[in-house]
C-alpha cells in the first residue's frame, strides 16, 4: 500500500515503474504528445500558426482598449524613463496569466482526454499533464519573444530579461501542482471543472493584470484589500514579470526566494498527491 | 534476471461497485443519496473481490494460458500483470518490457490516424522512434491496412482495430506479451496468422500470457495453464490436467443441475425422456477418464410416461470445437428396443475408443420409430474425458486401426 512512503530516495527507485519520477522514462511519449498537440493545432485554418499570435494580440487589444483607453488606467513609466504604454504594461502580466491558465485547464482536460488509454496500456498518468505544460510553455515562449522584441525596439531592455525565464519556470511548477490536483478531483467530480472556470475568472480580476496594484485602495469595506491581493501568489508572479520586463527592476532576493519556495511546495505537493490518488485511476476512468 | 518473467504472489483485487458512487461535490460533502429519503446516511460502496489470493509463476520464454468462465477474473488478472490495475493485496513482479493487448483498440486514441497511433503506442511501450520507423511498414502490412493507415482509427471496423492492435503489440519487441481474448475477433485467416506469429515469438524467447476459450488451442500450445474460478485459482500446472479439471466441473455442475430439473432441448410434455447418460469401462466401472483404445459403454437412461413402440436412440460425439465426429443410431445399427415403458436404459458398446486424448461431448437423442418425431435430446451436457499424453508424432483426432504394407 504505502509504496510511495517506503520508497528509498535514489534516482533508480524514483524512476522505476510506479516511482515518483517514473515520467523520466517516458520522455519519448511526452514528446509525442506535445508533437500531436502542436501538430493538430490550427489544422484546417487558413491563417494556421498565425493564430498563435493573433489570439493573444486580440485579447491584448481588447483589454488595452477597455482598461487603458476607455477607463484610462495609468501605467507607470517604463524602466528606461522615456515612455509609458498601458498595452505593454498589461502584456507583461498577461503572458504570466495565460501560462497559468493554460497549464491548469490543459492538465485537467489532458487527463480526461487521454485517460481512456490508461485502462488499456500502462503509462504514468501525469504524462498528459506534463505534455500539456510543455505545449503551454511553447506558446508562452512565442508570446514572450514578441513582447521582448517590442521592448528591445523601444530600447527598454536590461539584464533583468534574463531572469524572466526562471520566473516562468517557477510559475509553471506552481500551476502544474494546482493543475494536477484539480485534474484528479475532476475525474471523480466533474463539478471541479465547472467550478474552476468560475474561480479562474474571479482570480483573473483579483490579480493585478488589467490594472496596476497601485490602483487598488489600501482599505475597502474595512478590509486591507491591497494587501490581500498582494498576498495572492499569482500577483507576485505578474508583478515580478512587470518589474523584470517593463520596469527593468530586480524583484529582490527575498521575494524571488519566496516565489521559488511557494512554487516548489505547491508543485511537489500537487505531484505527490496526484501520484497517490492516481494509483487506481485506471478503474475510475 | 530470474527464471520467471512474471511472478504473482498472493494477489487479491478488490473493486468497489460504483453504482452508488457520489458523482458531485455536493453528494460527497453531505454523503446523501439524492432522493433516498433517508438523511445522513453515507453513500456506501460494495466491495467486490475479483481476485483472491492468486499466486502464479510464469517461466521466462513460456506460453501460459488462462482459462475460466466469463467473470472469473481472467481479464482482471491480465490487467494486474500488465500493471494497469494495482493489486489490493499481494504483489506482482514483472521482469521485461511488457506489451499488452487487452481489448479492442489496444490503447488507441480514436481521433488519431492509424500511423500516429502506432507511434503513440510505441512510445507508451518505451520503444524509441528510430526503431519504430523501421517497423511501421511491417506493422501496416501485417495488419493489412495499407489504405486506411492515415485515416483516424475511429472509422476503423472492429476487425481493423484488432488487427492493428495485434500488429503493434507484437512488433515492438516485447519481452512479455499479454493477450486477452481479442484475436478471436479477426477472421480465420488472421487468427491463424496471429497464432503462428505468437508461436514464432515464443521460439524467440518471448514470454506469452494469454486468455482463451479455445481449450484445444491452449492445451496444444501452452507450457502451463491456470484456471480461475470466481476469482480463485482452481488449478494450475500441466495444460492437460488443468483443461481436464476445468471440463470436469462443467460436467459435474451440469449433472448437479440435472438432479433438480431435467435439462433437455424439448420443452413441455413428451412421452419419452432421456434422464441421464453414463460412461462405463469394460469392467463395469465409471472412471473419471478413459484411455484411447479402451472399451467404452455409453448407457442412455430413459423414462417413458406412456408406452412407446420401437423408439430410435442415437448418440453424437463431438470434439471441443463442436466438430461432429460420429453419430451412431440404434435402428441403423440393426438394434430395435421394442416397446419401452417406465424407466430403463439402452447401451451403446464400443470395443476400442478411437478418439485421441481430449475432451469430447456426447449428445443423446430419442425419436419415434420412423425417425420423424423427436421425443427428447440432450446436447453439450455430457463430457467424455480421454486422457493420456498427447503423442507428438500422432496427428488428428482419431486412431484409425489400419495397418501399413509395402510393395514394389
Amino acid at each position: 500500500m504505502g509504496r510511495l512512503g517506503s520508497t528509498r530516495w535514489t534516482w533508480a527507485a524514483l524512476t522505476k515503474r510506479g516511482g515518483v519520477l517514473e515520467i523520466w522514462g517516458y520522455r519519448e511519449l511526452i514528446g509525442r504528445l506535445v508533437q500531436r498537440e502542436l501538430g493538430s493545432r490550427y489544422k484546417r485554418s487558413v491563417l494556421g500558426w498565425l493564430w498563435s499570435m493573433l489570439n493573444p494580440a486580440a485579447t491584448l487589444a481588447i483589454y488595452a482598449l477597455v482598461f487603458g483607453v476607455l477607463l484610462k488606467f495609468d501605467p507607470p513609466r517604463a524602466g528606461n524613463g522615456r515612455f509609458d504604454n498601458f498595452a505593454l504594461y498589461l502584456f507583461c502580466a498577461l503572458v504570466m496569466w495565460n501560462a497559468f491558465y493554460g497549464v491548469i485547464t490543459g492538465a485537467m482536460s489532458a487527463l480526461l482526454d487521454l485517460g481512456s488509454l490508461l485502462g488499456k496500456v500502462y503509462f504514468p498518468p501525469e504524462a498528459p499533464a506534463v505534455a500539456a505544460l510543455l505545449t503551454v510553455l511553447f506558446q508562452a515562449a512565442i508570446e514572450a519573444s514578441i513582447l521582448m522584441l517590442i521592448l528591445i525596439c523601444l530600447v527598454n531592455v536590461s539584464w533583468t530579461f534574463l531572469l524572466w525565464p526562471v520566473l516562468l519556470v517557477f510559475l509553471s511548477i506552481f500551476a502544474l501542482g494546482i493543475g494536477l490536483m484539480l485534474s484528479v478531483w475532476n475525474v471523480r467530480y466533474r463539478d471541479v471543472g465547472y467550478l474552476s472556470t468560475i474561480v479562474l475568472q474571479f482570480l483573473f480580476y483579483v490579480t493585478p493584470i488589467v490594472y496596476p496594484l497601485s490602483l487598488i485602495p489600501e482599505r475597502a469595506m474595512g478590509l486591507p484589500v491591497r494587501d490581500i491581493i498582494r498576498l495572492n501568489p499569482l500577483s507576485q508572479f505578474t508583478e515580478a514579470s512587470r518589474e523584470l520586463l517593463y520596469g527593468l527592476d530586480w524583484p529582490g532576493v527575498l521575494r524571488l526566494g519566496l516565489m521559488a519556495l511557494i512554487s516548489l511546495a505547491v508543485g511537489a505537493g500537487g505531484w505527490l498527491m496526484f501520484k497517490v490518488r492516481t494509483r487506481d485511476i485506471a478503474e475510475e476512468l | 534476471m530470474g527464471e520467471n518473467a512474471v511472478v504473482v504472489e498472493g494477489v487479491s483485487k478488490r473493486f468497489r461497485l460504483t453504482l452508488d458512487r457520489p458523482l458531485s461535490l455536493k453528494e460527497a460533502w453531505t454523503g446523501l443519496r439524492p432522493g433516498s429519503g433517508r438523511s445522513f446516511r453515507r453513500v456506501r460502496s460494495e466491495p467486490f473481490w475479483a481476485l483472491r489470493d492468486i499466486s502464479l509463476e510464469v517461466p521466462r520464454g513460456s506460453m501460459y494460458g488462462l482459462v475460466g468462465r466469463n467473470g472469473s477474473g481472467k481479464s482482471t488478472m491480465l490487467r494486474v500483470m500488465a500493471g494497469i490495475y494495482r493489486p489490493t493485496e499481494g504483489r506482482v513482479e514483472i521482469q521485461g518490457r511488457t506489451s499488452a493487448l487487452l481489448e479492442l483498440g489496444a490503447g488507441f486514441h480514436p481521433a488519431l490516424s492509424g500511423r500516429e497511433n502506432i507511434y503513440l503506442n510505441a512510445s507508451v511501450l518505451g520503444v524509441p522512434k528510430s526503431q519504430i520507423d523501421d517497423r511501421v511498414e511491417q506493422i501496416v502490412e501485417f495488419a493489412g491496412l495499407e489504405e486506411f493507415i492515415d485515416s483516424p482509427v475511429k472509422i476503423y471496423s472492429s476487425g481493423m482495430y484488432v488487427r492493428l492492435g495485434f500488429a503493434v503489440a507484437v512488433h515492438v519487441d516485447p519481452e512479455i506479451l499479454i493477450v486477452d481474448e481479442v484475436v478471436a475477433v479477426g477472421d480465420e485467416e488472421f487468427q491463424l496468422r496471429c497464432f503462428s506469429h505468437l508461436e514464432s515469438l515464443r521460439s524467440q524467447g518471448v514470454t506469452i500470457v494469454l486468455v482463451s476459450h479455445d481449450l484445444g488451442m491452449l492445451r496444444a500450445n501452452c507450457d502451463q495453464m491456470a484456471w480461475l474460478n470466481r476469482g480463485l485459482l482452481a488449478a494450475v500446472g500441466d495444460p492437460q490436467d488443468v483443461v481436464n479439471a476445468y471440463l470436469d466441473t462443467i460436467d459435474t455442475e451440469g449433472a448437479a443441475s440435472v438432479g433438480h430439473r431435467p435439462r433437455s432441448d424439448i420443452e413441455g410434455e413428451t412421452p419419452l425422456r432421456i434422464t441421464n447418460l453414463e460412461f462405463f469401462d469394460g469392467a463395469g466401472h465409471r472412471p473419471k477418464s478413459f484411455a484411447s483404445g479402451d472399451p467404452l459403454v455409453v448407457r442412455i437412461h430413459y423414462s417413458a410416461s406412456e408406452p412407446v413402440e420401437d423408439p430410435v436412440f442415437s448418440l453424437g460425439f463431438y470434439d471441443h470445437n463442436n466438430l461432429h465426429l460420429a453419430g451412431p443410431r440404434s435402428h441403423a445399427d440393426g438394434f430395435r428396443p421394442g416397446k419401452v415403458d417406465g424407466e430403463g436404459w439402452v447401451e451403446f458398446r464400443l470395443l476400442r475408443i478411437p478418439f485421441r486424448s481430449g475432451a469430447f461431448h456426447v449428445n443423446a437423442a430419442v425419436q419415434d420409430s420412423d425417425a420423424s418425431f423427436l421425443y427428447d435430446r440432450r446436447a453439450r451436457e455430457f463430457w467424455l474425458q480421454i486422457s493420456g499424453e498427447p503423442d507428438p508424432q500422432a496427428n488428428g483426432l482419431l486412431n484409425l486401426e489400419g495397418d501399413w504394407r509395402a510393395g514394389a
